[in-house]
């Protein structure tokens, strides 16, 4: 075997496996399948022209969530729609205290509902801080240090934009079900 | 990941303090993910059976994380048709040839 096709072979079998994976992170990332597919190509090239610098043995799948983040990061695509979000008023958002504004009555309604589809939408609108955590997280079950590592952050910072994201994500499964009529309203939501 | 403590008894009494019940929130997503040590698992398991307040918050919780999962099973396992293809080509522009 030469050695183009063994790094062919690698790629294949390391790389391109992760394909679904990717695609998903990079449509939570985008919001959109046509910005999602050509990120998703972006950085399959970036991979296959940097694949020497993979470490055989490691989880190729974080590797290109990493690139994955850095290119979307750095692409006018994302700049264009980003709405700014700068550390000061991110932090304050994770620091926000999490005052529970749902009532006992509807909290034990909202436990006994279908939630997943209320949740796949509300995740698309999280801000983009904490709905790349919570695609890595709770979508790709991606550990809490290595989703640090694909961020950039430290793992503290996961946990803490992890947790209000839940909390936001919790708030507008709640605004959903009133919406909809499907819990008491008895109290006010924030 | 999400490893959800039993919901336990579905009456709880009355909660013993406001404070209590503030550590129970901070902690409680720690709590359900299981990530939390043994000592601190029981005290928070403890107040939740025990609170009427915090009771119905961890029931909804967990209900979450349960759709939560759901979610990330419902994600298809293949790639949108087209992705593959197009990754596939820009790829063999750049000497890729695999299949």
């Amino acid at each position: 075997m030469t050695d183009h096709e063994a790094r062919r072979d690698a790629f294949e079998t390391e790389a391109l496996r992760w394909l679904p994976d990717v695609e998903r992170f990079a449509l939570s990332l985008t919001r959109e399948q046509s910005a999602a597919d050509d990120l998703v190509q972006e950085t399959y090239l970036r991979a296959w022209r940097h694949w020497e610098t993979f470490r055989t043995g490691s989880e190729a799948r974080a590797w290109l969530f990493t690139i994955a983040r850095n290119v979307w990061h750095r692409s006018g695509a994302r700049n264009a729609r980003l709405v700014a979000v700068d550390d000061e008023v991110l932090q304050s958002l994770v620091d926000e205290d999490y005052p529970i504004s749902a009532s006992a009555d509807e909290s034990a309604a909202l436990a006994q509902m279908d939630l997943a589809p209320a949740i796949a939408a509300a995740i698309h609108e999280l801000p983009e801080p904490f709905r790349e955590v919570v695609a890595l997280v709770d979508l790709q079950d991606i550990p809490y240090a290595q989703a640090a590592a694909i961020l950039g952050v430290p793992i503290g910072t996961v946990r803490s934009r992890l947790f209000r994201a839940r909390r936001m994500l919790q708030q507008a499964l709640l605004v959903y079900a009133h919406d909809a009529g499907l819990v008491p309203s008895t109290t006010e939501t924030a | 990941m999400n490893h959800f403590p039993p919901a336990d008894d579905p009456t709880p009494a009355p909660c013993p303090s406001d404070t209590d019940c503030g550590t129970a929130v901070r902690q409680l997503w720690d709590y359900l993910d299981g990530t939390l040590d043994t000592e601190r698992m029981a005290v928070i398991q403890a107040h939740i059976k025990a609170c009427p307040q915090c009771f119905p918050h961890a029931d909804f919780a967990r209900a979450f994380l349960v759709a939560v999962q759901q979610v990330r099973a419902q994600a298809t396992s293949e790639p949108s048709s087209g992705v593959r293809q197009k990754v596939l080509a820009a790829l063999k522009a750049e000497g890729y040839d695999g299949r």
